[in-house]
């Protein structure tokens, strides 16, 4: 886990590759539509908060 | 992390959830982060429509098993009739660990109060529990109740979180006798920790620091030198089969290399990294930190130029700068750090969160006291 202070953010970093691959249909970075999608189809979001440092 | 979102297994989840990735470097990210408080990376959560509730929320790498178990809650905490008091008391301490670690602590000890041991969620919230007293900084309770807790635990991750969350609550405090004795119990699960396959390289390279620190607070440098040298060869046969894997790697060699160890011994590999992730400008302010860290304070200049032109964001371009400023300060360049600190502030003010934007904001003011301009 990559706690954000700064001695930590100024030396890790992750991911870098996309979701392209993934079997999961991932909305990037748009949270309100994530939220009526939702509405519409009844679910839970599942977030993930990631870096591309 | 992301690769293991890929996996096949995780396929029949698809239809469960909406699914919704958000880059920590993204302005427009900036009201979720505020109102959700994600204080790590990664950090997953279960967020409940209605009124936009935390069912369940993990900082942190997961393993396969964490990541399905996580969902089966994020589902079962969604459809809410199906839960226990307990089962409540587990989802009020996620739903404040990133905010109020004490609160879910108490939260999760509610938790295990209201439960029989054979409580499927027990170890979770055990685990939880440990997260939350180290994330408030609890480093005795914390590390006692892991010590505690690990021994009974099936040895699965959960079992290796819990341990890596003592350690560092141990690695955190200074030398005590409760913090001795507790090392006694600690350190023998942390080893064992390390010979399990399950044990996911985060894991690994938490233990491995924290014997580290924990070794360099005993005043045994000998010790640090020999767990440090340990996680570097490990990671020296590691070949990496992705960028992600590549970064992966880069951080854990400077991560320890900043506990203890000479910075020549990985620059190598960090400039591999550099010229095989061309449009990556992390890899350059890896490199960057450790060219200056050796002294080569020439390189590390131009390793920040590089990433600089590599497209980063205001996180990113407010790092390269404060290093560049640094290697420029040390080589008596005070004006021309002046200048680079002076843009590196300007790109902190366009950090999207709050937090990232006044610890840089900070810290910048306050290398510009100590930069001072040469009189004239």
């Amino acid at each position: 886990m990559k706690r954000l202070c700064l001695s930590s953010l100024l030396l890790m970093v992750v991911v870098s590759a996309n979701a392209a691959t993934s079997n999961l249909p991932f909305i990037n970075d748009d949270y309100p539509k994530a939220l009526a999608a939702a509405q519409q189809r009844n679910l839970p979001i599942f977030v993930e908060v990631w870096a591309p440092w | 992390m992301r690769d293991l979102l890929a996996h096949a297994d995780l396929a029949r989840y698809a239809g469960q959830f909406v699914w919704l990735e958000l880059s920590y470097d993204e302005e427009g990210n900036r009201a979720f982060m505020t109102k959700f408080g994600a204080s790590a990376t990664p950090t997953f959560f279960v967020v409940d429509f209605h009124d936009e509730h935390v069912i369940a929320m993990q900082p942190g790498v997961m393993s396969l098993a964490e990541v399905t178990q996580f969902l089966d809650r994020g589902t079962s905490g969604f459809i809410a009739k199906t839960q226990t008091p307990a089962d409540i008391a587990l989802t009020r301490g996620d739903a404040v660990l990133a905010d109020k670690p004490a609160e879910a602590a108490k939260a999760y000890q509610e938790a295990l109060r209201l439960t029989p041991d054979n409580w499927p969620h027990r170890e979770l919230t055990e685990a939880s529990l440990v997260q939350a007293l180290q994330d408030s900084s609890q480093w005795q309770q914390c590390a006692e109740t892991s010590a505690i807790d690990a021994a009974a635990m099936k040895r699965d991750v959960i079992f290796v979180r819990t341990v890596v969350g003592g350690m560092w609550c141990l690695a955190s405090t200074d030398p005590a006798p409760w913090a001795e004795a507790t090392l006694h119990k600690l350190q023998p699960l942390a080893e064992e920790a390390l010979t399990l396959p399950t044990t996911v390289r985060d894991h690994r390279d938490a233990i491995y620091r924290t014997l580290m620190f924990i070794s360099i607070n005993r005043k045994d440098n000998a010790a640090a030198a020999k767990w440090g040298g340990r996680w570097l060869a490990e990671l020296d046969a590691i070949k990496p089969r992705s960028d992600d894997e590549r970064s992966a790697l880069d951080i854990a060699r400077v991560e320890n290399i900043q506990v203890y160890g000479d910075p020549e011994r990985i620059l190598p590999a960090l400039i591999e990294s550099e010229r095989a992730m061309a449009h990556n400008y992390i890899a350059s302010l890896r490199l960057a930190q450790m060219e200056k860290a050796a002294k080569h304070y020439d390189e590390a200049i131009a390793a920040c130029d590089r990433g600089l032109a590599r497209a980063p964001g205001a996180n990113g371009r407010a790092w390269l700068l404060q290093i560049k400023a640094d290697a420029l300060k040390s080589k008596g360049k005070v004006l021309e750090a002046r200048q680079a600190l002076e843009q590196a502030l300007q790109a902190a003010q366009e950090i999207p969160t709050q937090m990232g934007r006044d610890m840089n904001i900070s810290m910048i003011q306050n290398m510009l006291k100590t930069t001072e301009e040469p009189p004239k």
